[in-house]
């Protein structure tokens, strides 16, 4: 027999392997191919964390302006998005240009060939303006139009920023008026039809004519309401600026249109920073603009945070009476393990499938029965009968209750036997054990499963599509008319954000900074929450390793 | 002791958690049961909801009755006696409404002929004295359910004919004011508008049909011969040749005995005297040139000759009725056979309800049996679904999936076999990226990564899988997908390069071992690696810009398609793959890491002990040990990546074709179901097949993570043993 070759591991530090180690033979190479899997592996995730990151920052930052004089003579002022090679021209490159200026161009990003350019430079003063309607206007600020008087020339830019705070206040207060009281007059108008349709089914005279004198008042009310939104929005018309693009077109509009202006050219890096910082704000607090590639997305972490609250408070109660059931109170048996097996393949059944059910069963079926015990003066309008957030979230809490059950269980299983025995013993009663013993000492792990399962749901679209979200809800599904929580409405999702606007939007180019903002905030929110379940099942594993 | 309190609480309590227990566990696999019965009714055929048998009143002794109609409610029946006129019935108390003379038709005498095509109103008569009546009839439905359901008749011309010229059959296209007739020695003639009539020189005429649309004229014949003409610069001009609609025996006498066209008109039912139906229309050759084909003949047959044909206005269903009172109601395109009822009576008439669920048979002495139906998904079959079938228009039978259509005689496609392959076709390539990195990766982080390196990486890609996969898709869309469309050559060239790349720094790094004292601790040799494969990837996207430059002058897409015909959709399986590779990765990874970390380490130990290399140990002791883990961690990869919806669908075109190119899209269950199902109508025949995918796909997930389950948990037990 031969002598077995000498193990390479054994020899650890500083020997040096002897020539009849031959590589092939200890597998080195395989081994290293092994690693060059893994290195694939992590390569991956740090290309696409990194990619979503930077993205997504730098969504809010002002870019300069750039000034492209091509060879035939047009001249071109807007941020340079991005260089890439032409396709089928090695060689070349060409640039994606934001001219902005919708309104003036038709379109607001050109390709320009990097070898057409003849010159190129960053314009002084020339200004980058955010504007309510039809995107961002680039190019300069001629006159500005007051009451006061007319100022142009080069000190226009300081007389307009000087009267933009001004209209911004007014704008408020035009929006305070007909989205804040002129909503709420109809919102009741809305209510008092629909009484008005249910008495009248059911024959109530008097409670008709009621009806019908407050629908008076309100009537009277609103045009009271809509003559001061008249006059306010007249008077706000009376202070305009007049924009000129690179090329000389000009553009007069309110100044309340405007929401944001700056020079980025001239901004130094803190005037920079004060810009991101404003953007970043937006994008958190406010609604979403220009079919949603701009403005912000509150409406749609508003829709994901509640929605999930909801599911939360569905799963968690059920998801661990299900397990309690399973673990303390069930005999064990093989329907047992075959049921356990059987919730825990439900955690790998397609989201897409519940999202059939949640459609099917709490849509179709209850909502439609809801409507017509309930609601049957609103038909044929369905108000449960249609996708909502109150169907979304059971779907949803469906979808994650098997991640919930498995974790309780796991955390259950977790408190030793011994403590259960040492409180029965002293003559405490099963469900006085549980209380006191089993579930406090449970609670990490049960927390765990229930941010996990948060997680999970946070994440998930393909299901809500079907059961409620839409790109765009004119209204929250709370907010102070009563019941003041409207769970027949639909809502807005981060999650579905992103599909939309990344994929229905007709201006692609202008909402991708847009999605991967919201990419990187989702993206966040559930690393976050995931990160904070493995803390808590670390500590957990630490207590019961040493308890 | 507890108090009595305490006991009542502790009851109660458990009443609680086992009444809620037992009932989420109920509703979270109630939901497996709610999709199987919303997609049941699928597979029920048409079925007889009431049966009801009349006798018509007012009928004048030896009336022989020409015409019989339901309106689409089924709440009235129009008769057309020889000897009067209509006379419209209440359907459900047999009570006459109303009786209307033909305007225009006053003592002619007997009726010989009548003709009524309901959808068009279309309407011919012809009489014992010669007098030829051409119009329109037309069902007036009241505003309210109350009122009655009356006929309105609008005469456009009246003929008076020769008296050589008795028709037995006579039939009138609205558009072009011309008229069909068989003349009772079984000649065709056809009159035009001014008052021309010739005869058709074509001989053995069994039965005819003109259709509403288009002045095209179908002509059944002896041994089932069909031929078709069509009224073009004043004269018929023949469609194609002789059509021999019982393909394979000529011989048989199989007389073609009735016609008629389905909704849209592009589809033929031929009925012939041994029984049989059959459903043909016009194909278009590559050349451009039409045949006519036959392209459905699998439907049970009738005991008798098939005497009337009659086609639903909504679908593609029709009804066929033998003289001895048999009646089977199938649908065209998908062969089935949905219903079939004896009578035993001599039928002299009977009518499909317009919308296909209701059907009436009448006896020439006025008794009539009326059947109302349940009939919600005629097209659908195993055959439509899964099968091969002809659509109309269609070369040859095919797999399609195209659920809606622009008109209302749109054929709907329900071919679930395009959008079962896409699914397989995604997640194979999907799983021939994703299986090769997670295993590498997972045997590396097993076995040979410092468990310093081994507790970051474990974590992390636990919250790799935690990614939100429309982030992947979105990611692969619109970053991936432009990428990738620039650099096919160079990504494809990763997959040589990469691993030559590190064997070969793998065998240059044991040579500098082997002459230079070792520098760098083993656990970083790592980083060694780590900084070769982004070498590798970087030369290798260089390498195949170059490549793409000097030989597929620059743009490999339109190389493909030009060099070797193929298309290039920028969202296309490979990037599917990738993107879905991120979702998969980490599960492959994460399972079949626990399962080698689980094999004991005695088993390591001893094979180390007994002289073999760390190698050797890693492929003869922990893969055959940890074999059934990793294929259980495959498993549940693959259930990931069948059902994964939001990736697919915005990563791909979601077109339902039909081929493995990489550099296609496709189209997969789960993507479909969330594409068509917010459209399809509550509890219609795409709602049921959509729920139908929901199930196949809840199925194969729930059936292949149940498999990987078994396998774990035995191997845990086994390892527990051990």
């Amino acid at each position: 027999m031969n002598t077995p070759p000498v193990a390479s591991r054994s020899m650890e530090k500083g020997a040096i392997p002897s020539a009849q180690n031959n590589p092939w033979k200890l597998g080195t190479p395989w081994i290293w191919l092994l690693g060059a899997g893994l290195s694939v592996l992590v390569l991956m995730l740090f290309w696409l964390v990194g990619l979503l990151f930077l993205r997504g920052t730098l969504a809010f930052w002002p870019g300069d302006l750039w000034a492209l004089r091509m060879q035939d003579g047009t001249v071109y002022l807007g941020e340079i998005r991005k260089e890439e090679p032409v396709p089928g021209r090695p060689g070349v490159s060409r640039l994606q240009v934001r001219i902005g200026n919708r309104d003036v161009y038709g379109v607001d990003f050109i390709w320009v060939a990097r070898d057409r350019v003849v010159q190129m430079a960053r314009l002084q003063g020339a200004v980058f303006i955010e504007r309510r309607q039809w995107g961002p206007f680039i190019g300069f600020v001629a006159a500005v139009r007051t009451p006061e008087g007319v100022v142009s020339g080069q000190r226009a830019f300081e007389a307009f920023m000087r009267h933009l705070e001004p209209a911004h206040r007014r704008y408020e207060a035009i929006l305070a008026l007909e989205k804040g009281d002129i909503g709420d007059v109809n919102y009741a108008m809305e209510q008092i039809r629909l009484r008005r349709a249910r008495a009248e089914r059911l024959g109530q005279r008097e409670v008709i004519a009621r009806l019908e004198e407050t629908l008076h008042h309100l009537e009277a009310r609103y045009r009271e309401l809509a003559e001061r939104a008249r006059r306010l929005r007249q008077e706000d018309a009376r202070y305009t600026v007049e924009l000129r693009t690179i090329e000389g077109r000009s553009r007069t509009l309110p100044i309340s249109e405007v929401i944001r202006a700056y020079r980025p050219n001239d901004l130094d890096m803190a005037g920079k920073m004060g810009v991101y910082a404003a953007r970043l704000w937006e994008f958190f607090s406010s609604e979403p603009r220009e079919s949603n590639t701009e403005g912000g997305v509150f409406p749609a972490i508003f829709g994901t945070v509640m929605m999930t609250l909801l599911m939360s408070v569905f799963v968690v109660p059920f998801g661990v009476m299900a397990a309690l059931y399973m673990h303390e109170y069930a005999q064990r048996s093989w329907i047992l393990s075959a049921v356990r097996i059987a919730v825990n393949n439900l955690a790998g059944v397609p989201s897409i499938v519940f999202g059939i059910f949640g459609l099917g069963f709490f849509v179709y079926l209850l909502g439609g029965h809801i409507d017509r015990l309930l609601y049957p003066e609103r038909l044929p309008t369905p108000t449960f009968g249609t996708g909502g957030i109150l169907w979304a979230s059971l779907t949803l809490a469906l979808l994650v209750a098997p991640v919930v059950i498995v974790a309780t269980e796991e955390a259950l299983a977790a408190v030793p036997q011994s403590l259960r025995e040492a409180s029965l013993s002293l003559g405490a009663t099963k469900w006085q054990t549980i209380w006191r013993i089993v579930l406090p000492g449970a609670s990490p792990g049960i927390l765990t499963g229930m941010i996990l399962a948060v997680a999970r749901g946070a994440g998930e679209v393909a299901p809500l599509m079907l059961v409620g979200v839409v790109k765009l809800a004119p209204e929250l599904p709370f907010d102070h008319n009563p019941p003041f929580f409207h769970l027949e409405r639909k809502f807005m999702h981060l999650g579905f954000h992103i599909y939309d606007v990344g994929f229905q939007s007709p201006n692609v180019e202008a909402a991708t900074p847009m999605v991967f903002a919201t990419a990187l905030l989702l993206v966040l929110v559930v690393l976050i929450l995931n990160l904070t379940a493995i803390q808590i099942r670390n500590r957990l594993r630490r207590r019961y390793r040493f308890g | 002791m507890a108090t009595p309190s305490a006991r009542w609480i502790d009851r109660l309590a458990r009443g609680i958690i086992t009444l809620g227990g037992v009932g989420v566990i109920a509703a979270v696999l109630g939901i497996l049961v709610f999709i199987f019965l919303e997609q049941l009714p699928l597979w029920r055929g048409a079925r007889v909801q009431s049966e009801m048998d009349g006798a018509l009143e007012g009928l004048i002794p030896g009336e022989r009755m020409l015409l019989a109609r339901i309106d689409e409610r089924q709440r009235a029946l129009a008769v057309l006696g020889d000897r009067f006129g209509w006379r419209i019935y209440d359907l459900a108390s047999g009570r006459l409404q109303d009786s209307l003379p033909v305007p225009g038709m006053e003592r002619a005498g007997r009726l010989r002929a009548a003709w009524w095509h309901v959808p068009s109103g279309a309407a011919a008569l012809f009489a014992e004295d010669g007098r030829l009546w051409l119009g329109q009839f037309r069902w007036e439905h009241p505003q309210t359910d109350a009122g009655p359901v009356r006929l309105r008749i609008q005469p456009d011309s009246l003929w008076q004919l020769s008296d050589t010229l008795a028709l037995r059959e006579v039939q009138y296209h609205r558009n072009t004011g011309i008229w069909v007739g068989l003349s009772a020695q079984g000649k065709l003639y056809a009159g035009y508008p001014g008052g021309r009539i010739e005869a058709l020189l074509v001989d053995s005429v069994s039965t005819y049909l003109l259709a509403s649309r288009a002045p095209v004229l179908y002509v059944g014949g002896a041994e089932g011969r069909l031929r078709i003409y069509r009224y073009e610069g004043r004269a018929w001009q023949g469609l194609t040749d002789t059509v021999l609609t019982t393909p394979g025996q000529p011989n048989r006498q199989s007389r073609i005995r009735s016609l008629a066209l389905l909704i849209g008109e592009r589809s033929l039912v031929i009925g012939d005297a041994e029984g049989h139906v059959r459903v043909g229309f016009f194909v278009r050759s590559q050349g451009g040139a039409e045949h006519f084909r036959i392209a459905h003949e699998e439907y049970r047959p009738l005991p008798g000759p098939i005497e009337i044909l009659q086609s639903s206005e909504r679908n593609r269903c029709f009804l066929a009725v033998d003289p001895q009172g048999r009646l089977g109601l199938y649908h065209a395109t998908s062969e089935r056979t949905l219903l079939t009822l004896y009578t035993s009576l001599p039928l002299s008439e009977a009518i499909l309800a317009p919308r296909g669920d209701g059907v009436l048979a009448i006896t020439a002495d006025g008794a009539y049996r009326h059947w109302r139906l349940e009939n919600p998904h005629p097209e659908v079959s195993l055959k439509a679904l899964f099968g091969k079938i002809w659509y109309e228009g269609y070369e040859g039978p095919a797999f399609v999936w195209q659920s809606t259509g622009g008109s209302d005689d749109f054929e709907p496609k329900l071919s679930l076999v395009p959008l079962i392959f896409g699914t397989l076709k995604g997640t194979l390539y999907a799983l021939l990226f994703a299986i090769p990195v997670a295993l590498l990766g997972a045997i590396y982080t097993a076995q040979f990564l410092h468990p310093r390196w081994r507790g970051v990486v474990k974590p992390m890609v636990e919250l790799m899988a935690s990614l939100p996969s429309v982030v992947l898709g979105f990611v692969a869309a619109l970053v991936v997908a432009p990428f990738l469309s620039r650099a096919v050559p160079g990504v494809l060239a990763v997959f040589l390069i990469l691993p030559l790349v590190v064997i070969a720094g793998a065998l240059l790094w044991s040579r500098i071992l082997a002459r230079y004292p070792r520098r760098i601790p083993r656990h970083m040799e790592v980083f060694l690696v780590f900084a070769l494969v982004v070498v590798a990837l970087l030369v290798s996207i260089e390498l195949g810009a170059l490549i793409e430059r000097i030989w597929m002058r620059g743009s490999f897409p339109d190389w493909a398609r030009e060099a070797l015909g193929l298309s290039y959709d920028q969202r296309n399986a490979l990037v599917v793959g990738f993107a879905m590779g991120f979702a998969v990765i980490p599960l492959i990874f994460t399972l079949a890491e626990d399962a080698l970390s689980s094999v004991p380490r005695s088993y390591v130990h001893a094979s180390l002990a007994l002289g073999a290399t760390e190698w050797q140990t890693t492929l003869r002791i922990l893969l055959p040990a940890a074999g059934s883990g990793i294929f259980s961690a495959i498993m549940i990869g693959f259930g990931r990546a069948v059902g994964e919806t939001m990736i697919v669908l915005m990563a791909t075109g979601n077109t339902p074709i039909l081929d493995w190119s990489p550099f296609n899209g496709f189209r997969a269950l789960s993507a479909n179901i969330a594409v068509e199902l917010p459209e399809a109508p509550y509890q219609g025949t795409l709602y049921r097949v959509l729920f139908l995918s929901g199930l196949l796909l809840f199925g194969l997930t729930f059936l292949v993570n149940t498999a990987a389950e078994v396998v774990r948990l035995r191997i845990r037990r086994k390892y527990q043993r051990a």
